[in-house]
């Protein structure tokens, strides 16, 4: 059972299959080019054989012609010594009266077995093995020919040549062929070795670049690449982990020090409830922080295209302005929309929910009393533009590249100043919040298959432009209402 | 209001019976499905809260099985699992809401009070809700207290239909939140707040009784009383 396994495995390696191809197509050129080479050369005699034949036929004629007479007796002379001369051949004359059907002349090799045509053959005609030229003169027939026995006998020759020729090359081939193709797979060999010993904890060992730019070697250098790509990956999973536990860490240890605070010494209730009330409000934000990591890494992992359906964006942002219309109202700033085209794309609602949330939330939070913010959703080709610009502090140039990372918040000592006035950043009232709100944006984002970014003025305003793939009309695209058209449409602040 | 709690975390099922009790309910703890599945056999319940990941089972299959013998009494399920397969295959098996852990209880208790309510008192089709001094026309999206015509504007009606249909209980600012706007918001900005403040303004303002009244903590409550 297992030899027939392993052997059946020996049949399927690239190796033997490589061999194969190899002695097949040796052995077949070997063979077509050996039978060509014995054609040419039976077809090269004969040429000679019919070249001396029709001069001799030539001759003849005008001999025969210059004696008139076949049955004169200079001319059969001549003819006898010439069979003479050619005997070894086996080559003969006849000479036949066509009117008698009688043989006037013929020589000693002359065979009695062909049969008198009606008409001369003015070709070369081949009869058993015979090769003879017809030709008429008067009421004479000349016949010429010769044996084909010597040529056959050196095709003969040649035949066995071939025979033992590809005898040897069918033992040849197939073994040269093991041996190269074995030499052309050696480095795959040493590949699958490497790629067998990589373990997902220990992912530095790369494949060997033998410098030969062949396809083996893009082949390892792409596999290199795939190792450097998921290389990453883990490190930023490994990252995430490790920023996730720390962020824990801070509410985690403010709740048992509150706790402990609590339980040192006896206090009155309102001293109770007060200390109580801390550690709601700590265990809140642990709360906070543990869904929207679970959200993050939800979305990282691309679950929600299991659970995807068509979403009407401009709904879920008409309703996301109403809902954060009092809180802009309450903070003196004038939310507003520009525009917003009736939008439907393919994805998860609970989660492209979030994302508006998101910015315009961040948009009201870092922007001051008497600012605006303003949400914009329009089509451009095959996407939905989403737009949420407000009059803000801005950001620093150098974090504009990084606000969208997990856990990265702009540091709010460092806020550069404007013109000497106090700073602004921390003018504004703005929660600690976790640095994770834009990164579920982005994940959230990239899980449609669109794309985030932003654009930020300092002290100025920022501006974050989402783009997602519109979902391809339905039959009567007619039937979407404008917004305008809403039962629910009511714009606020 | 009898409980039947079905619960498998020590800890948790403990503070919650005892949350129960101090609230007045009569809370029965099982921790695993079997049990509580024959305790759904002896006795009946007012409600149900219902942990989805039981040692035993899966806590949906306590929930078909209830739903299987035709009962319809109202099924709180709580779940660790906060993807939206889960909640959707949730509500999809037969339970009337679900609150995702960690959660307050006070969140806990105002839904449980709202599930009853809505499956005690079937819907009728009245035109009109009448609440103690205010009346409120469905039809119009209209509201009337004494005699005088108030006009809301929709996130407004909304708002106030929510709060008289739980009227004498509290309701939590997230329960607000996610019958207006579908929105599980948790930022940390108040959005309700404004809402409230204006609505008030409109139905409350010059008056001695105020109807709209601040529960600390917890969120808002409509009272007539």
């Amino acid at each position: 059972m297992r030899t027939g396994q392993s052997s059946l495995q020996g049949i399927r390696t690239l190796r033997f299959r490589l061999m194969i191809w190899n002695a097949t197509v040796v052995i077949v050129t070997a063979i077509v080019t050996l039978m060509g080479l014995r054609e040419a050369v039976r077809f090269t005699l004969i040429r000679e054989l019919d070249q001396l034949l029709s001069e001799d036929v030539r001759e003849i004629e005008l001999s025969l012609v210059n004696f008139e007479r076949a049955e004169s007796t200079e001319l059969q002379e001549q003819l006898d010594r010439k069979d003479a001369g050619h005997a070894q051949h086996k080559w003969f004359v006849q000479l036949i009266n066509i009117q008698q059907e009688r043989v006037v002349y013929q020589s000693q090799h002359a065979p009695h077995e062909l049969p008198l045509s009606a008409r001369a053959a003015l070709t070369p005609q081949s009869y058993l093995q015979w090769r003879f030229f017809e030709r008429n003169v008067n009421n004479v027939r000349i016949r010429i020919g010769s044996s084909l026995e010597l040529i056959r006998a050196d095709v003969g020759r040649i035949d066995r040549l071939v025979a033992m020729t590809t005898g040897i090359v069918l033992l040849i081939a197939p073994l040269c062929g093991y041996w190269l193709a074995g030499r052309a797979t050696r480095p795959l060999n040493q590949m699958i070795a490497t790629m067998a010993g990589l373990r997902p904890s220990r992912l530095d060992e790369r494949l060997i670049i033998r410098g030969t730019g062949d396809e083996l070697d893009r082949l390892s250098e792409t596999f290199n690449r795939l190792l450097d790509r998921i290389g990453s990956y883990l490190q930023d999973h490994r990252d995430f982990l490790a920023n996730a536990a720390h962020e824990l860490r801070t509410p985690l240890a403010a709740i048992r020090n509150s706790i402990e605070v609590t339980l040192a010494k006896q206090r009155s209730t309102e001293e109770y409830e007060v200390l109580l009330a801390d550690i709601e409000e700590e265990a809140a934000a642990l709360s906070l922080l543990v869904n929207q990591l679970l959200l993050l890494s939800e979305t990282e992992s691309e679950r929600l295209r299991v659970h995807t359906e068509r979403v009407r964006l401009d709904e879920l942002v008409v309703k996301a302005v109403d809902m954060f219309g009092g809180v802009a109202e309450c903070k003196d700033i004038t939310l507003s929309t520009i525009d917003i085209a009736a939008s439907e794309i393919f994805g998860n609602a609970h989660h492209l929910r979030q994302v508006i949330y998101n910015l315009l939330d961040n948009a009201l939070k870092f922007t001051a009393a008497g600012g605006t913010v303003a949400i914009e959703l329009k089509q451009d080709g095959q996407f939905a533009l989403l737009k949420v610009s407000d009059s803000g502090i801005g950001i620093p140039e150098q974090d504009l590249q990084q606000i969208f990372e997990r856990f990265f918040q702009v540091d709010r000592r460092r806020f550069p100043p404007l013109d000497g006035q106090a700073n602004t950043y921390d003018k504004l009232d703005v929660p600690r919040g976790s640095g994770l709100g834009l990164s579920i944006c982005r994940a959230i984002v990239r899980a449609h298959e669109g794309n985030i970014r932003a654009e930020s003025q300092l002290h100025h305003g920022t501006c974050i432009i989402v783009r997602l793939p519109l979902a391809a009309p339905l039959r009567e695209p007619s039937k979407l209402p404008s917004p305008a058209e809403m039962p629910n449409a009511t714009l606020q602040g | 209001m009898k409980v039947l709690l079905i619960e498998d975390d020590e800890l948790l099922g403990k503070s919650l019976q005892r949350g129960f009790d101090e609230q007045g309910f009569d809370c029965v703890w099982c921790a695993r499905g079997m049990d509580a599945i024959e305790e759904l056999n002896q006795g009946s319940f007012d409600a149900l809260v219902l942990d989805l990941m039981l040692e035993d089972m899966n806590g949906l299959n306590v929930l078909t099985e209830l739903r299987q013998r035709g009962s319809s009494v109202p099924v709180l399920v709580l779940t660790a699992l906060g993807s939206v397969e889960e909640r959707v295959r949730g509500l999809n098996s037969g339970a009337d809401d679900y609150l995702v852990k960690p959660f307050a209880f006070a969140e806990l208790v105002a839904r449980l009070h709202a599930v009853v309510r809505r499956t005690a008192l079937p819907q009728k089709a009245a035109t009109e809700l009448i609440a103690g001094p205010l009346t409120l026309d469905i039809t119009t999206r209209c509201a009337r207290r004494d005699g005088c015509e108030i006009e809301l504007t929709t996130t407004e009606y909304k708002l106030l239909e929510f709060l008289i249909r739980n009227s004498e209980q509290p309701v939590t600012r997230r329960m607000l939140c996610e019958h207006l706007w579908d929105a599980n918001w948790e930022g940390v900005t108040n959005v309700i707040e404004v809402h409230i403040n204006r609505l008030r303004a409109k139905i409350d303002r010059g008056f001695r009784q105020q109807l709209i009244q601040t529960v600390r903590g917890i969120g808002y409550a409509y009272r007539t009383k």
